[in-house]
């Protein structure tokens, strides 16, 4: 087996660096970060949603769930195409079908 | 201390954790430009890659609290930090021109950076261009690799700790990304 010359790593090492040199301001990025955390720090607690959620996270996921038969059956696209894209589970071609019923196209 | 001798890492850790501004000051300007790099050239995008730098560096303040240098080095930390972050953007960028919603890969990929390379013959840029095609056609976990062991400096070890696998594997990684760059006509 050949092993790898390693004056051949360091050259293609410094020729991967020089292509990868990129203009960079320390200044600008320390501010844009400080910025981000004195904004923190001057954010208002956020409310307390938890309680709220906990309810009605699980009761519109239940409903979504129960709907999408009807929204399914009811949709202005059941053609073939559709129909095999669904079976398939395609979701560029459902998408671009959706697109089409829809009247986006 | 003596004055003259620059702190290291774990230090300016410890007074960014204390909320110490000037201290992430001091470590964006040590590493800040080798996380660009590393950016820039794992997403081809040179303002992705500074959204990332930015987002890093926040993380980096609001956990520093949480760096132990007794699992890793702070540059690791640090790069480990950024690369997350970059797999996460590359994967959102794929997914977005996937389905169409603008490609967001290869924008600036090519754009010409001012410094020391600016003043370069065409042969020179050139020899660039070509560097970066053949890099940014590299799988990409071996251009990760293969970026934070040339560009960032980091040793195997490091590596492997950034990246969260094992130093042999960083070995592979490695070896496949210098042969596909050299069977891609660098040298």
């Amino acid at each position: 087996m050949t092993m790898p010359d390693p004056e051949d790593d360091s050259a293609l090492a410094a020729r991967i660096r020089a292509a990868a040199q990129v203009a960079f301001d320390d200044i600008a990025v320390t501010e844009a970060v400080l910025a981000r955390v004195h904004a923190k720090r001057r954010a208002a607690p956020a409310p307390q949603r938890r309680t709220w959620l906990v309810w009605f996270g699980p009761a519109a996921f239940a409903s979504i769930l129960a709907a999408t038969p009807f929204v399914v059956a009811s949709y202005p696209v059941a053609d073939e195409d559709f129909l095999m894209a669904l079976a398939l589970g395609d979701a560029r071609a459902i998408l671009g079908q959706a697109a089409i019923g829809g009247g986006l196209e | 201390m003596p004055p003259d001798q620059p702190e290291d890492d774990d230090s300016l850790l410890r007074r960014i954790a204390r909320g110490e501004e000037p201290a992430l000051a001091q470590l964006i300007s040590r590493h800040g430009r080798g996380v660009a790099a590393v950016a820039t050239r794992y997403l081809g995008s040179a303002s992705e890659a500074e959204d990332v730098v930015q987002e890093a560096f926040f993380r980096v303040w609001q956990h520093a609290a949480r760096f132990d240098p007794a699992r890793a080095k702070a540059s690791s930390w640090i790069y480990a930090i950024a690369v997350r972050l970059c797999i996460d953007r590359l994967r959102k960028l794929k997914l977005r021109r996937w389905i169409g919603l603008g490609g967001g890969l290869d924008v600036d990929f090519d754009s010409p950076d001012p410094g020391p390379g600016s003043e370069t013959t065409v042969g020179d840029r050139q020899a660039l261009a070509q560097t970066r095609s053949a890099i940014a056609a590299l799988p990409d976990r071996q251009r990760l690799a293969i970026l934070l062991s040339a560009v960032a400096g980091l040793d195997n070890a490091r590596i492997a700790e950034t990246l969260d696998i094992t130093p042999g594997a960083v070995e592979q990684l490695l070896v496949r990304a210098r042969r596909s760059l050299r069977g891609l006509g660098l040298r």
